[in-house]
C-alpha cells in the first residue's frame, strides 16, 4: 500500500471517530441547554465538520466537500448566534451527519457518492444560497479579494485585463524590531518585489549604531524603493501582505494613487497598528531550547492550562497489540509452568525463590490486565450506528421511536465490540419493527407515542451484558406457538413452556420460512443474531411482558483471549471446560440414568433428562465405558441453552488458560472449540459444549442402541 | 538560501492523515527532517526540545488552538521569530484577516498541491535549493 493509501485510510478512520462526535454533539443541541452545554457541543460539532472537509479536499469526493461545508456554514451561523438550534435545525443537522457517513463510507469504498442528497437543499435554503451559487465546494488555493493567496497559485502576476500605462511606485519600507521578531525577512520582501519590475533600492543605514550598542534583534535599516510596473497595486503590495500589520510600508505611485493595509481592501489605510486580537495569553515564555552548552531543561514544558486539556493518545496498529497480547499469553504458561515446577522444592530452603515466584504471578497478573485494557474499547463504538438506525427504521415503517443509550462507556475486548455491531442492529430493527406499535395504537394503549428502546451495557461478574429493550406490545407467544405448529417445528396439540416458545424464535427454521410482520412475534433472522452472539462466546435470553415490552440480554466474555476454564480429567487427556458452560457436578446414583433407543443413554437430574457423553470414550481415549456412578458428571449448559452431561474421570481445578486458536493453526474439530497450553507445558484442549452435544446425538444415532453409546 | 534537506520543520495538526500529508507534500520538495505534534501542548514540548526552522499548523484544534499556539511561540525571546505558517481549511476573508493580525509569517488553504506548499515556503524562508 503506497504512503498516499495508507494516508487515505487514516483519514477515513478519523471520520469515523468525527462523524461519532459530530452526531453526539448535535443530538446535545436537542437538548434543552441547561449548563450552557450547547455552546461546547456547537464547537466541537464545528471543529468535526470543519476536519472532515479540512482532509476530504485532499482524500475524499466533492460532493464530501460540499456538504461537510455547508454543514460547517451553518454550525458557524449557530455558533455566532446568527441561527438558533431548533428541533428542525437539529433534524437538517443529523441528516447532513447521516449524508456526510454515507459520503465518507462510498469514498472510502471507491463507489461514487450519492450525487445530491435531498439535505444538501435544506442546508441551502437555511443559507440562503441558491443551489447554482454555492462557492465551489473545494476551492483551489485561492481566496477572493485577497492578493497574497493569489500570488501563490500564479507565480508570475497575471497581466492586468487591460494594460495601463505603467506607474512608478515609491515604497518606504521600514522592517521593525516587531517583523523580525515574527520571523519575516525583509530580503524576502525586496526579493518578491524585484520580481514585479525593474526595482531601485536606496538603503538608508544612518541609523546603525557603533557595534558596542548594536543589538541584534533591532532592526536599522530603511528602505526607499521605486519600483515601474504596469501590474495592478494588489500585486504590488503583495509581498507586504503579511508584514504590513506589523511595519506597514508607505506606497505611492506617480499617478498619485496610495496603496494601504488593511489586508483585505487594498487601497484603504491601515490607520493604527491595531493590537491582534490573540486570546489572552500567558506571559510565561517557552522553556528555551536546547542549546548545545547549557544542559538540556529536560523537563517538558508547562502543560497548556487551556480549556480543556485534551487526553493524550496514539494510535497503535492492532497486530502489534495482538503480537503483545500473544507474548503475555506466552508468559502466563511460562509462569504457570514455574510455579508447577516449584511445587516439588521445599519452600523454607529456597525463600528467595519462592518470593520471587509469587511476585512473577502477580506481576504477570498485572501485565496481563494492563494488556487487556489496551485492547479494550467502549462499547461506544458499537452504538454509534444505532440512533441513525432508529431514526430511519421508524421514520421508514411510520412509527414514533427515541433510543437511550445507557454505559456508553462500558469497556470490553475490541473484537468483541466489533462483532457486537450486526446482532444489535438486528436487534433495534426487531424492536422498531415487532415490538414498537404504531402511534394510534400506543395512544389507544394510554403508553406516550414515541416508543423507547433502551440499549444499556455493563458489566456483571466478569462478563459484560448488553440489553436491548423496548416498551411495545412484547412477544406474542400465542402467535409463535400457532406459526410453529403451522411450520411442523411443534407437533399439534403440544403444551411448549414459554422459555421453549422463546427458543423458537432462534429456530433457523423459524425465522427464515417468511418474513412476519404483521404478528407481534419476532422472528426475522433471529437465529442469525444467536449465532453471532454465540460466535463470541456469548449467549442471548430474552424476556417479554405482553403489552408493556420485549428486552434481550447479550451476555459475552470480556475478552477473547483468556478464559476461566475447569480443567478435567478424562483417561490420560486432560481438558478445558469454560466455567461459564458448568451449571454442577456430581455423582449420579445408579437409577437416574436411563438408555434410550438411538439417543444413548440420558440423565435425570430434578425431573430433566439429559444426554450424557462419556468424554473419554467420545474421543478414543478408551473402549470401554466408564461408570458413571463411579466417575463424575458435569452438567453443562452450551451456549445456545442446549445442556449435555459430560462423564469425566475427575476434576482437577479451575484455572485461567491463554486461548490459542486451533482453526489457525490446525483445523476446524468439532467438540472443540481452541487449546491451551497448561503449567506442564502440555496442549489441552477446551471443549466446545455445543459442539459436543451435536457430534454425540449424531453418533447415537448412528450407533443405534449400543446401550453405552 | 536555505537548503531543503537542512531543514527542520514542525508539522502540528489533531489529524494523523492531514499530518502526513503534509508530511507527504515536505518530502516531495526535499525536507526530511520533520517532527509531527497532534496537538499545541505537544507543539510546544517538540519546540522546547530542538530549534525548528519552520512550524507549519493547523488553526483548529481542540484545547489550544494555532493560533494560540502562534503567541505562546512569539512570546518566547529565543525562538519565538520561528516562522509559522498556518495550514487550514478556512478561506473565509475574516479568517484570513484575524490569522494575518496575529501575525502568521504565511497561510495556506487545504486541501494544499506540493508546488503550493513549496511557494509558500520559499516566500518566508528564501528560495529552497
Amino acid at each position: 500500500m503506497s504512503e498516499l493509501d495508507r494516508l487515505r485510510r487514516t483519514f477515513f478512520d478519523e471520520c469515523e471517530e468525527l462523524l461519532a462526535s459530530l452526531q453526539d454533539s448535535v443530538t446535545a443541541l436537542a437538548a434543552p441547554d441547561a449548563g450552557g452545554q450547547h455552546a461546547a457541543a456547537v464547537a466541537a460539532a464545528f471543529r468535526a465538520a470543519h476536519s472532515i472537509k479540512g482532509g476530504a479536499g485532499a482524500f475524499g469526493s466533492g460532493i464530501l466537500v460540499e456538504v461537510a461545508h455547508l454543514t460547517e456554514t451553518v454550525l458557524d451561523a449557530i455558533r455566532s448566534g446568527r441561527m438558533a438550534p431548533s428541533d428542525a435545525l437539529v433534524g437538517t443537522l443529523l441528516r447532513a451527519g447521516d449524508a456526510l457517513a454515507d459520503c465518507v463510507s462510498a469514498d472510502r469504498d471507491g463507489v461514487p457518492p450519492p450525487e445530491n442528497p435531498p439535505v444538501l437543499a435544506e442546508l441551502r435554503r437555511l443559507l440562503g444560497t441558491p443551489a447554482d451559487s454555492t462557492p465551489p465546494a473545494a476551492p483551489a488555493n485561492t481566496l477572493p479579494d485577497f492578493p497574497v493567496i493569489r500570488a501563490d497559485t500564479a507565480p508570475v502576476p497575471p497581466a492586468p485585463p487591460a494594460a495601463p500605462p505603467p506607474r512608478v511606485w515609491t515604497i518606504d519600507f521600514a522592517p521593525n524590531a516587531k517583523a523580525l521578531a515574527a520571523g519575516h525577512q525583509p530580503l524576502l520582501v525586496l526579493r518578491a518585489l524585484k520580481a514585479l519590475g525593474p526595482l531601485q533600492t536606496v538603503c538608508d543605514s544612518s541609523h546603525i549604531p557603533p557595534l558596542d550598542a548594536l543589538e541584534l534583534t533591532e532592526s536599522y535599516l530603511r528602505w526607499t524603493l521605486s519600483l515601474t510596473t504596469d501590474i495592478a497595486p494588489e500585486v504590488v503590495a503583495e509581498p507586504f501582505a503579511f508584514v504590513a500589520p506589523l511595519c506597514p510600508p508607505q506606497i505611492t505611485a506617480n499617478d498619485g494613487s496610495r496603496i494601504g493595509f488593511d489586508p483585505l481592501g487594498v487601497g484603504s489605510l491601515l490607520t493604527t497598528d491595531s493590537p491582534a486580537p490573540v486570546q489572552e495569553v500567558d506571559p510565561t515564555p517557552l522553556p528555551e531550547p536546547v542549546s548545545p552548552e547549557t544542559d538540556p531543561p529536560l523537563d517538558p514544558v508547562r502543560p497548556w492550562a487551556g480549556p480543556q486539556q485534551a487526553a493524550s493518545s496514539i494510535r497503535v496498529d492492532v497486530e502489534r497489540i495482538d503480537r503483545l497480547v500473544n507474548m503475555v499469553g506466552e508468559l502466563v504458561i511460562t509462569q504457570a509452568m514455574l510455579a508447577q515446577q516449584a511445587q516439588g522444592l521445599a519452600e523454607d530452603r529456597f525463600p528467595m525463590l519462592f518470593q520471587g515466584l509469587e511476585d512473577l504471578a502477580s506481576h504477570t497478573r498485572e501485565l496481563q490486565e494492563s494488556v487487556m485494557a489496551i485492547r479494550a474499547q467502549p462499547v461506544k463504538s458499537a452504538f454509534a450506528r444505532l440512533p441513525r438506525l432508529v431514526r430511519e427504521t421508524a421514520q421508514a415503517l411510520g412509527k414514533r421511536a427515541r433510543l437511550i443509550l445507557i454505559g456508553e462507556e462500558t469497556e470490553v475486548d475490541k473484537s468483541v465490540v466489533e462483532g457486537l455491531s450486526d446482532p444489535l442492529m438486528h436487534l433495534i430493527r426487531n424492536a422498531i419493527d415487532h415490538g414498537i406499535e404504531p402511534p394510534e395504537e400506543r395512544r389507544a394503549a394510554g403508553k406516550p407515542e414515541d416508543g423507547t428502546i433502551t440499549v444499556l451495557a455493563e458489566h456483571r461478574s466478569g462478563r459484560i451484558v448488553i440489553q436491548v429493550s423496548d416498551d411495545g406490545a412484547g412477544i406474542n407467544l400465542a402467535a409463535i406457538k400457532r406459526k410453529a405448529i403451522e411450520q411442523g417445528l411443534l407437533p399439534r396439540g403440544a403444551d411448549p413452556s414459554d422459555d421453549e416458545l422463546y427458543e423458537l424464535m432462534f429456530h433457523p427454521g423459524f425465522s427464515t420460512v417468511e418474513l412476519i410482520s404483521n404478528i407481534s412475534g419476532r422472528g426475522v433472522g433471529m437465529d442469525v443474531v444467536r449465532a453471532n452472539v454465540n460466535a463470541l462466546g456469548g449467549r442471548i435470553l430474552v424476556r417479554s411482558y405482553k403489552g408493556r415490552g420485549t428486552a434481550f440480554a447479550l451476555t459475552l466474555p470480556l475478552t477473547l483471549a483468556v478464559m476461566d476454564g475447569m480443567l478435567l480429567q478424562a483417561g490420560d487427556e486432560t481438558y478445558v471446560l469454560p466455567i461459564a458452560n458448568i451449571l454442577e457436578s456430581l455423582q449420579p446414583a445408579a437409577d437416574a440414568i436411563h438408555h434410550l433407543v438411538g439417543r444413548g443413554p440420558v440423565l435425570s437430574v430434578r425431573g430433566q433428562y439429559t444426554p450424557m457423553v462419556d468424554l473419554a470414550r467420545m474421543f478414543g481415549h478408551r473402549s470401554d465405558p466408564c461408570d458413571p456412578t463411579r466417575a463424575l458428571v458435569v452438567l453443562c449448559e452450551a451456549e445456545d441453552g442446549g445442556k449435555v452431561a459430560l462423564v469425566v474421570d475427575s476434576l482437577i481445578g479451575q484455572q485461567q488458560v491463554v486461548i490459542k486458536s486451533l482453526e489457525r493453526n490446525y483445523g476446524h474439530c468439532e467438540g472443540i472449540s481452541a487449546a491451551t497450553i497448561l503449567g506442564d507445558g502440555r496442549v489441552a484442549l477446551i471443549l466446545d459444549v455445543a459442539g459436543l452435544r451435536l457430534l454425540a446425538a449424531r453418533r447415537h444415532r448412528r450407533e443405534g442402541d449400543d446401550p453405552h453409546g | 538560501m536555505p537548503t531543503a534537506h537542512t531543514l527542520a520543520v514542525l508539522v502540528v495538526d489533531d489529524h494523523a492523515s492531514i499530518r502526513g500529508l503534509t508530511r507527504h507534500g515536505l518530502s516531495q520538495i526535499g525536507v526530511s527532517d520533520v517532527v509531527e505534534a497532534a496537538n499545541g501542548t505537544e507543539a510546544l514540548a517538540a519546540l522546547g526540545q530542538k530549534r525548528f526552522d519552520l512550524v507549519i499548523a493547523d488553526w483548529t484544534m481542540d484545547g489550544m488552538d494555532g493560533l494560540d499556539l502562534l503567541a505562546r511561540l512569539r512570546a518566547n525571546p529565543i525562538i519565538g521569530r520561528t516562522p509559522f505558517i498556518l495550514l487550514t481549511a478556512r478561506n473565509d476573508a475574516d479568517s484570513v484577516r484575524t490569522a494575518i493580525a496575529a501575525g502568521v509569517n504565511n497561510y495556506i488553504v487545504k486541501p494544499f498541491d506540493v508546488p503550493t506548499l513549496r511557494s509558500k515556503i520559499e516566500a518566508v524562508l528564501g528560495p529552497l535549493a
